[in-house]
Formats: C-alpha cells, sequence, structure tokens
C-alpha cells in the first residue's frame, strides 16, 4: 500500500483530530485538514491529494457546495470525494449519488476501519 | 030492449068493439115499437104474448111464434130455472118485482143484464092468471159499472204495492183515506190513522221537524200552496225514519177542502245521501292532510296541523300525533289538538308497549272502539267517563311494516267504518310525511355538512365536468361557484391533463373509489398538493364520481419539517458522538499507546463531547416535555426583581469570562410563574448576548411594567442578528450560524426552549435587532391581575385595569421617538398592549412573533417603507387580515391606498387632523379591532 495523502474538510475540529489520527496511525498516509469548505478547495488546489474526506453539513458552504465547485474547477475534479455524515437518510444517499461523488462514511466511523473503508471505496 | 035500444044496443056494441080494437091496435104498436122486452105469461110461465123487442131477442120471426113456449126454450137453464121461481112466486104471492136487475145467460154461453119489473097478470075479476114484466137491457150500463168497478179495484191494489203512500185529510187533519202500506212503514194500522186522524201523525214528528211540517199543513189547506216536505218520524215500535211527504192537490167537496198526498219512506235515501256526505267530507280530509303536509316546512309544524284537521273533520274532543324515537324505544309527542294542546304533558313521552298508545306502536296493529268506558286498553275510565269519551281510534304510522309513530284520537260521538277508513288514510299519508321529513331532515344535515365540510368536495361527470362544489373547494381555488361550475377537472387539477382524464375515469370506475395525491391550482394559478378520494356511483343511469379533495400543503409542510427535524437531531446527537466513537476506538484499538498525550487528548474529546451530548440530550427533552405539555410548571407567586438577580448570579461567572458587564434594572412586581423555568429563559437570553457581545461590553437587562404584563429587555452590543435569520432563530438548531454551537458551546435549543417557557405562562418573546450593532430580545409575561391595578405606566399616569393578556395588542411603526411616545400613551390609556418598531424592517420582524390585533403604520419609515412593510406582510397569512391605522405626510391616492391595506385600514393625513380627530379615529379602529380580537380569543 503505498503511502496516500488524503484531505479531511470538517468544521468540527474533534472529528477532524479523530480521523486525522485514525487515517496516520492506522494506513500511516498524510492527512491534510481543513476546516470550512472554501478553505478544503484552496488546499485541494495547492496540495494535489489523492483523496478528499469531506463533511456534509458545514456551516457556509456545504460539503455539497464544495463538490460542486471541485467538479467546476478542471485543476482538482479529478480529485475522488468521500462524503462524510451524520446525517444519513435514504433520500440523501440518493442525493449524495446523484451529485457523482466516489462512495460515502456513515458517522459515526470506527476509527480502526475507516481507512479500510476508504481503501475499499476508491479501489486502491 | 027497444029496437032503438036494440039498434042503440047494436051501435053501442059495434062502437064498443070499434073502440076496443082500436085501443087493442094501439096497444099493439106500443108493444112492438117498445125497445124493452115485454111478455105475458100464463101462471105456468107460458108465453101467452110477447112483443117484437123479444122475439128479435129470442131470434124469432114473429112474437106470435113464442106463445105456449117457456123461458128454458130460449135461455139457459140456469137463468131460466131463476126466473121460473120469479115468477111462480108473484103467481102464489101476488107481489110484485119491482127493477131486478138480473143476469141473462143464454144458450151460447153470452150473457146479458137486464133490469126487470114483473107482476102479476089478474082477469076481471082480479085472479091471477099468469104473469108479464118488462125488461130494460142493461147490458152496456152494467158493463160500464163492472169497469168502474174493476179499475178502483186495481188502483188499489196499485196503491197497496207502491212503496208511496196515499193519503187524503179534510181541513180538520181528520184522514179521509190512508193507503194500506201506512202499516208497513209507519208501523201503526189504517185503523188507527183513521180513529186518531192527523194527530198520531204530529205526534210522531222529530222536534225539530215539527215547526215546519205544520206550517206546510197550514198553507196548504188555506191556500193550496204545494206541500212538500222532508221529516223524520218516529215509528210506532220507536225506531226513526226519514220520510218525504207532499200534497198534490186540494179540491171542496160539500164545503169541506180536502188535501191529496203522498209519503215515500226516504229513510234508505238519507242514510245514503248522509253516507255520500260523510265520506265527501272525509274525502276532503284526506286532501286537506295531503296539501298540509306537502306544503309543511318542519316535521313538528306538518303534524300539528295535521292533527288540527282531523279533529275538526271526524269532530273528535283531541288527536295527537306521537313518532317513534328509536334509540330510546319511546313515542315523543309531536302534535295535540282539540281540548288539549300541550305537547310536554304526562302524554309527551310514552315508552314503546306502554299503554295503548305505546301498544299500538308495539303491534303494528289499529286500536279502534265505540264504547271507550269499557275497553281495557283506556287506562283512565273514571276521566273518559267525566269528559264524556265514547270512541278512541289509534292507528299506528307505519311505512313499510316500520312504526315511525302513532295517530290517535278521542270523540264524544261513535264513530263510523268511514270515519276510521278516512283516519287510516290519514295515518297513511302522516307514515309517509314523517317518513320523507326524516329523509329531508337527513339530507339537510348532510348537506349542511358536504357544504360546511372544510374539505373540497366535487361531484362530476364521466366527462369530469364538475357538477356540484362545496364552499372549502371554491375558497381553495379562490374562485365563484359559478366559475368552478363552468370547468372540468383537468381545469384545475394540472396532473389530470384532458388527454388523461379518460384514464384516471377508468379508475375511478373500475376501482369504485381510490384515493391518491394530486394538485390544484387557484385561479392566480398558486399550485397545492390535494389528497383526493373519489368515489364511483351510478345515480338514476348517470355516471359520477363524488370526490373530497384535502389540501395537503400543511401536511406536507409538517412531514418535511419532520424529517428535516429527525435529521437535524440525528445530526447532532450524531456530531459529539462521531468524536466519542472515534477517540475512544482509537484508544481501544491500543494505537496510542506509545503516544499517550494523543491518548490523553482523545480522552479530553471523549469527555467534552459526552458533556455536549448531555445538555443536548437535557435540552431535547425539556423542549419536548414542554411542547408536548407534559412538563408541569410549577406556578406560584414570584417577584420579577428575585427572578432577575437570580438569573443574573447564575451567568456572572460566564459574563466575567468573557469580559462583559451586565446592567440590571429590577422591577419588584408580582409574576404569576414557575420560577426555575422563567430564570431558565432569563440565562438563557443573558448566556446569548454573553456570548455573543465583544469583550468589554455591557448588557442591559431591565423590566417594565405593561397594563398587564412585564416587558423584560435583554439588549446587547453584539453583531446583531442578520434580517433573514430573525425569525428562524426561535426554531431548533437555527442558530446564525452553524460554527456557534461549536466555538459558544450552545445546544441549539436555547431559544426555543426561552420561547416555550413564555407560551407556557402566556407570554411571548420576539427580537429585534441590527446586524453590526446588537440585539434586544423582549420577553413578556403576565403579571399577577392585583398588580394590574397599581402598576405604573412609566410614563407619570396610571394604567387601565385590565386582565390578564385580554387587551388588544398594537405595534406603533414610528422612526421618531417622540411620536412613538405620545402614540404608545394614547392606545395604552384605552387597554392596549403597545410594542413600538423604529424602523419597517423591525416590524416586519416584530410582527410575526407579537402578532398584533391593530398595526398603526407612518408611511415614512427607514430602510423599509410603509408599502415595503405590508408587502412583507402580506405573505404571512395570519397577518393578511391585520387591521391597518396608515398615516402620512401627504395625501395618498387609490393605488397607494391599495397598496398599503391588510384587513379594515384606515388612512390619515397627518397635517389633516387635530391630535383629538387622530385619536378618535385610531382608537376606533382599535375598539373595531379588540371586538375583533376578543372574538378570535373565544373561537
Amino acid at each position: 500500500m503505498t503511502t496516500k495523502r488524503v484531505l479531511i474538510v470538517d468544521d468540527e475540529d474533534d472529528i477532524r483530530e479523530v480521523a486525522q489520527i485514525s487515517l496516520e496511525m492506522v494506513a500511516g498516509w498524510t492527512v491534510l485538514t481543513a476546516s470550512s469548505g472554501s478553505s478544503g478547495l484552496e488546499i485541494a488546489g495547492s496540495q494535489q491529494p489523492d483523496a478528499i474526506l469531506l463533511d456534509v453539513m458545514m456551516p457556509g458552504m456545504d460539503g455539497p457546495a464544495t463538490f460542486q465547485n471541485l467538479q467546476a474547477d478542471p485543476a482538482i475534479r479529478h480529485i475522488p470525494v468521500i462524503l462524510m455524515t451524520a446525517k444519513l437518510q435514504p433520500s440523501d444517499r440518493r442525493r449524495f449519488a446523484e451529485l457523482g461523488v466516489a462512495g460515502v462514511v456513515a458517522k459515526p466511523f470506527d476509527p480502526l476501519k475507516l481507512a479500510e473503508q476508504v481503501t475499499e471505496t476508491l479501489r486502491w | 030492449m027497444t029496437l032503438h035500444g036494440i039498434v042503440s044496443d047494436v051501435t053501442e056494441r059495434k062502437q064498443s068493439k070499434e073502440a076496443l080494437m082500436e085501443e087493442r091496435h094501439l096497444l099493439h104498436t106500443l108493444m112492438d115499437n117498445l125497445p124493452d122486452t115485454v111478455y105475458f105469461k100464463d101462471r105456468e110461465s107460458r108465453f101467452t104474448q110477447i112483443n117484437l123487442s123479444l122475439a128479435n131477442a129470442f131470434g124469432l120471426n114473429h112474437p106470435s111464434q113464442a106463445v105456449g113456449k117457456t123461458d128454458f126454450d130460449f135461455y139457459s137453464a140456469e137463468h131460466a130455472e131463476l126466473a121460473y121461481r120469479d115468477e111462480q112466486e108473484i103467481v102464489r104471492t101476488g107481489q110484485p118485482i119491482v127493477g131486478k136487475e138480473e143476469k141473462e145467460t143464454w144458450p151460447d154461453g153470452s150473457v146479458t143484464w137486464v133490469s126487470t119489473t114483473k107482476m102479476a097478470l089478474r082477469d076481471s075479476s082480479g085472479k091471477i092468471i099468469g104473469t108479464f114484466g118488462v125488461s130494460r137491457d142493461i147490458t152496456l150500463r152494467k158493463r160500464a159499472e163492472d169497469a168502474i168497478r174493476e179499475g178502483e179495484l186495481r188502483y188499489r191494489s196499485l196503491l197497496s204495492n207502491i212503496p208511496d203512500i196515499a193519503w187524503t185529510v179534510d181541513d180538520k187533519l181528520r184522514f179521509a183515506f190512508i193507503g194500506d202500506n201506512i202499516e208497513m212503514v209507519s208501523g201503526y194500522s189504517r185503523a188507527e190513522i183513521y180513529e186518531r186522524g192527523a194527530q198520531i201523525y204530529l205526534e210522531s214528528l222529530h222536534p225539530e221537524d215539527v215547526q215546519k211540517v205544520k206550517e206546510g199543513f197550514r198553507a196548504l189547506l188555506a191556500t193550496g200552496q204545494p206541500f212538500e216536505v222532508e221529516c223524520r218520524l218516529k215509528r210506532k215500535d220507536g225506531a226513526w225514519i226519514w220520510v218525504h211527504d207532499r200534497a198534490i192537490a186540494t179540491y171542496e167537496k160539500d164545503g169541506i177542502r180536502y188535501a191529496d198526498g203522498l209519503i215515500s219512506d226516504i229513510t234508505e235515501r238519507k242514510r245514503a245521501e248522509a253516507e255520500m256526505a260523510e265520506r265527501h267530507r272525509l274525502s276532503i280530509l284526506v286532501a286537506e292532510v295531503g296539501g298540509v303536509l306537502t306544503r309543511a316546512e318542519s316535521l313538528r309544524q306538518g303534524l300539528q296541523e295535521c292533527a288540527e284537521i282531523l279533529t275538526r273533520s271526524i269532530c273528535a274532543a283531541f288527536a295527537r300525533i306521537w313518532t317513534v324515537n328509536e334509540e330510546e324505544n319511546v313515542l315523543e309527542l309531536q302534535a295535540s289538538a282539540g281540548i288539549y294542546t300541550h305537547i310536554n304533558g304526562g302524554h309527551a313521552r310514552v315508552p314503546v308497549g306502554k299503554s295503548k298508545i305505546g301498544r299500538i306502536a308495539e303491534s303494528g296493529v289499529p286500536h279502534l272502539t265505540n264504547s271507550v268506558q269499557e275497553d281495557s286498553w283506556v287506562g283512565d275510565a273514571e276521566w273518559a267517563g267525566r269528559e264524556g269519551m265514547v270512541a278512541f281510534a289509534g292507528y299506528p304510522l307505519k311505512v313499510e311494516e316500520r312504526v315511525l309513530g302513532v295517530v290517535a284520537a278521542f270523540a264524544r260521538q261513535p264513530l263510523t267504518e268511514t270515519t276510521l277508513q278516512a283516519v287510516a288514510s290519514v295515518a297513511d299519508a302522516t307514515a309517509q310525511f314523517i317518513k320523507r321529513k326524516r329523509a329531508e331532515e337527513a339530507l339537510r344535515l348532510t348537506q349542511f355538512s358536504v357544504e360546511h365540510a372544510a374539505d373540497g368536495v366535487f361531484w362530476m361527470d364521466s366527462q369530469g365536468r364538475i357538477v356540484y362544489v362545496n364552499e372549502a373547494a371554491c375558497r381553495s381555488l379562490g374562485r365563484s361557484r359559478e366559475e368552478v361550475l363552468s370547468l372540468s377537472i383537468p381545469d384545475i387539477d394540472p396532473l389530470v391533463p384532458k388527454e388523461n382524464w379518460g384514464t384516471v375515469w377508468a379508475q375511478i370506475k373500475a376501482r369504485g373509489s381510490m384515493t391518491f395525491e394530486s394538485q390544484h391550482q387557484t385561479k392566480l394559478g398558486r399550485i397545492f398538493p390535494v389528497e383526493v378520494t373519489a368515489n364511483y356511483l351510478d345515480f338514476d343511469g348517470k355516471e359520477y364520481s363524488f370526490a373530497f379533495a384535502h389540501d395537503i400543503t400543511e401536511r406536507r409542510e409538517v412531514e418535511r419539517t419532520k424529517s428535516e427535524l429527525v435529521s437535524v437531531v440525528s445530526h447532532e446527537l450524531r456530531t459529539p458522538l462521531t468524536s466519542i466513537r472515534g477517540a475512544l476506538g482509537l484508544l481501544a484499538g491500543g494505537l496510542l499507546r506509545s503516544q499517550p498525550e494523543k491518548g490523553e487528548r482523545m480522552l479530553e474529546i471523549a469527555v467534552s463531547n459526552t458533556d455536549r451530548l448531555v445538555r443536548l440530550i437535557n435540552d431535547i427533552l425539556d423542549l419536548e416535555r414542554m411542547e408536548s405539555g407534559k412538563m408541569n410548571m410549577e406556578k406560584q407567586t414570584c417577584n420579577a426583581a428575585q427572578l432577575m438577580t437570580q438569573a443574573v448570579d447564575s451567568v456572572r461567572d460566564l459574563a466575567e469570562k468573557a469580559g462583559v458587564a451586565l446592567s440590571v434594572t429590577t422591577q419588584s412586581v408580582r409574576l404569576w410563574g414557575d420560577p426555575d423555568r422563567i430564570i431558565q429563559a432569563f440565562i438563557n437570553l443573558l448566556s446569548n448576548a454573553i456570548k455573543f457581545s465583544p469583550q468589554g461590553r455591557t448588557i442591559w437587562f431591565s423590566a417594565a411594567p405593561q397594563v398587564d404584563v412585564i416587558l423584560f429587555e435583554v439588549k446587547d452590543n453584539g453583531r446583531g442578528i442578520p434580517h433573514e435569520k430573525q425569525a428562524s432563530i426561535f426554531e431548533r438548531f437555527q442558530q446564525v450560524d452553524a460554527s456557534d454551537r461549536r466555538e459558544k458551546g450552545g445546544t441549539g435549543l436555547g431559544l426555543p426552549i426561552t420561547r416555550s417557557i413564555a407560551q407556557q405562562h402566556g407570554g411571548r418573546v420576539w427580537v429585534r435587532s441590527t446586524e453590526g450593532q446588537g440585539s434586544t430580545f423582549f420577553l413578556t409575561l403576565p403579571l399577577m391581575p392585583a398588580e394590574t391595578t397599581s402598576v405604573s405606566d412609566g410614563r407619570g399616569g396610571k394604567s387601565v385595569l385590565g386582565k390578564v393578556n385580554d387587551g388588544p395588542r398594537v405595534l406603533v411603526v414610528e422612526d421618531d421617538p417622540d411620536l412613538a411616545r405620545v402614540l404608545t400613551t394614547v392606545f395604552e390609556r384605552h387597554g392596549a398592549v403597545v410594542v413600538n418598531a423604529r424602523t419597517g424592517q423591525e416590524a416586519v420582524q416584530v410582527c410575526p412573533q407579537f402578532i398584533p390585533d391593530l398595526l398603526v403604520l407612518d408611511v415614512m419609515l427607514p430602510e423599509l417603507d410603509g408599502f415595503g412593510v405590508v408587502e412583507q406582510l402580506r405573505k404571512h397569512e395570519r397577518l393578511r387580515h391585520l387591521p391597518v391605522a396608515v398615516y402620512s405626510v401627504k395625501e395618498l391616492d387609490d393605488s397607494e391606498r391599495a397598496r398599503l391595506r391588510l384587513g379594515e385600514s384606515i388612512f390619515m393625513t397627518k397635517s389633516r387632523l387635530t391630535p383629538q380627530e387622530f385619536e378618535e379615529r385610531a382608537i376606533g379602529l382599535l375598539n373595531w379591532a379588540r371586538s375583533g380580537c376578543k372574538e378570535r380569543r373565544l373561537q
């Protein structure tokens, strides 16, 4: 497994911190973080991560809006995005699928299996 | 004797012989020319001489041929014998037979009649030598007499055999003649009548008829005026009969005046006539009842009129009608006419099966009697006797074997069969009427329910054309009934285009009834969701669909809100859980053993998120309990000042940490409320103010008693709340910024909880805020009723006594503080709760929370002018009909007025009105609003 660079975008500091430790310690990946959609896009553009874990409910630009902006930007549109959400109802799942994201991770997640979930979703 | 003597003797003899010859000749001439027959017989009754008439009668050519013959040669032996005996009697006694009428019978059987005088024939010595007789033919006379006699016999026989009785009376009222058949009719014999004369007739007359009969007779005999009368006679056996008596002529004989008359027994005709008249009267009764029942507007009115007609027509003492109340199995008196007209007495409710009425209802069989007092069904025989009741007729009112009621009548005379038949007909008509009225009543109720149903009701035909629509449907479509009735379903349902109607109809028809969601479109084009239940109906060969359309906009909204809330709550719970699960998962996985500081950090995250979760769960539960009314408010008398102080004490640490100052102005007034909850509301407002105030700023916490409420204000100079968020911050998890919960540690439920506490106390909470300049939160709570009498209005006057929360609410939108104060004072003096908005924007924010009963609006306002305010308020369902008092500097034209109008509105131009006029008009509208708001609250 090659070392991957993953960007986590979440407005919740604690969740961002837990997810970061999880991916670093379990998978040994390099983790970048952003606390808002706009800063996430910025980091994605400058750092070109292998994947983005994107929270759905965020103040200002929420997850889906951030993803749409990412899709509109040719420089970063190729980066696969996995949405993370604590609000996962059947209707949301459909909506997310229509958006064209690579996958969805439900919160709360198992920190020991998060990396595995990402790997499976992105067929790394 | 001398010659002379001889000559003379011979001459004398000669002369004597000639004289004799002459005499004989004369005699023969006489005899032969007499029409009468003459005979001479010897002592043995042998003819010695007959005249020509008799010879002709005997068929002889010459009288001399009869000489020596007897009657036996010419007559029948029978007659000859009688004649012989008579003649021998004359010969023996010498006594003549004079004028004897004899019947002559001849050998050929023919009969002739003669009047015969027979005498003895004597010789010159007087010795009887035979008989002679003269007979005159009286056959013609005899025949005429016989014919007369026979005619009279026949006439008598005829009179005896016709039903009419002929009579003749004289002017002394004696019967000169009375027909034989009088006995059959009157029971008196002719002899009795001849004996007692007309007296017997007059005595037998019905007392009511005596006068007219006497007068009739008097006129008849005095002037010959024809007499004709119908009167009642009592027969000898006591039975009454009707007779028709008429006199046809009067005449005088021997100085006495006679009258001839005829009496006929017309009892049967009279009876038939009476029956006809009764039938006629009763057929009128049935027709009259039919008419009344057809026209009657109400059941009770129809039955009452029916009872009245019945009483009158059958001459009943009284008649009553009951109807069956099937739920209670009791008969309820609906109508009573005659001597008893009340319907609330002892017979008002009769259990089915009890007393005669209840038994008739139970059995469904009529009960009829013409001897009430002996009738076992009649409970009160003493009453019946006292009142002289003779007959009772009670009929069940039945339709198709179902008893709907009872009609009953008591009468003081027997009721005939015909009458009973008529009552039975009336009973049938009445039963049908009750059935019809009940059906009408049910129909009316159904129609009323359908017409006033909250849901839209439509009838459409197989083509989709709307043939009936109720009020709610018209209202929801924003169209008049006429408009809707000119449309088809595809015109109002955008999801059912014309080309699809056939399919929809086929489904409704095939399934009989179906419920589906669709849409309806108003006249103005607004589309709203509806749930339609359509039923198929085949009525009189025509196909219809009967459909209910329920506007599900609200349901959709509730569903959406509910689902969103569930989603938000789950998100809010999962967020701290994600941190806890993640932190503990990493610790449990043992990955952090080598990095204890990271392990510590994970524990911190787990603990703080657990605290957050606990706060959240507590708030969610509190709010849920409050909103569902499951939280008991422990209300008591409390002092506003103490509550404020306790709340401030609780947040003092928080304020100190934030470097924010608190300025508190308490009011020592008494409140009725749950102190813990009120303090919780204060803490929520204060901690929000602290959280959002920059360091070094001050928060003002004050209270001001109003008419019947106390108004608390929490004012900060923080960042303010954006206009678009001001309405939503009182909803759950609607912080101005989602990051606030993280930074400020809130659960997103503080304001909803505060609002709920205010509502539980009959108060309100709202906010006035300008972004960048700070916010003021207002909270009203009701004062103790006693406090309202002594509370200063803060402006030097006393407020009006009023009940808690009962005054109209006025929102004064005025940017000039002095004018605002004047207006506030005016309305408060009239018992209103007044709130002032300084800008149009503020008015738009405050209004949906405060829900005033009257809006006082200046047109020229900063930020948003009066037109803008009205435009915004029109978007709120609850504010669309708000009364508005608009005042402006310049006169407004019609279109401007239209733009400023919500509900009942008045327009005033500042320069044209004195302050008093302004006050009068504004208070007029306030009073109107006050009456309106009372009505609304009563509802």
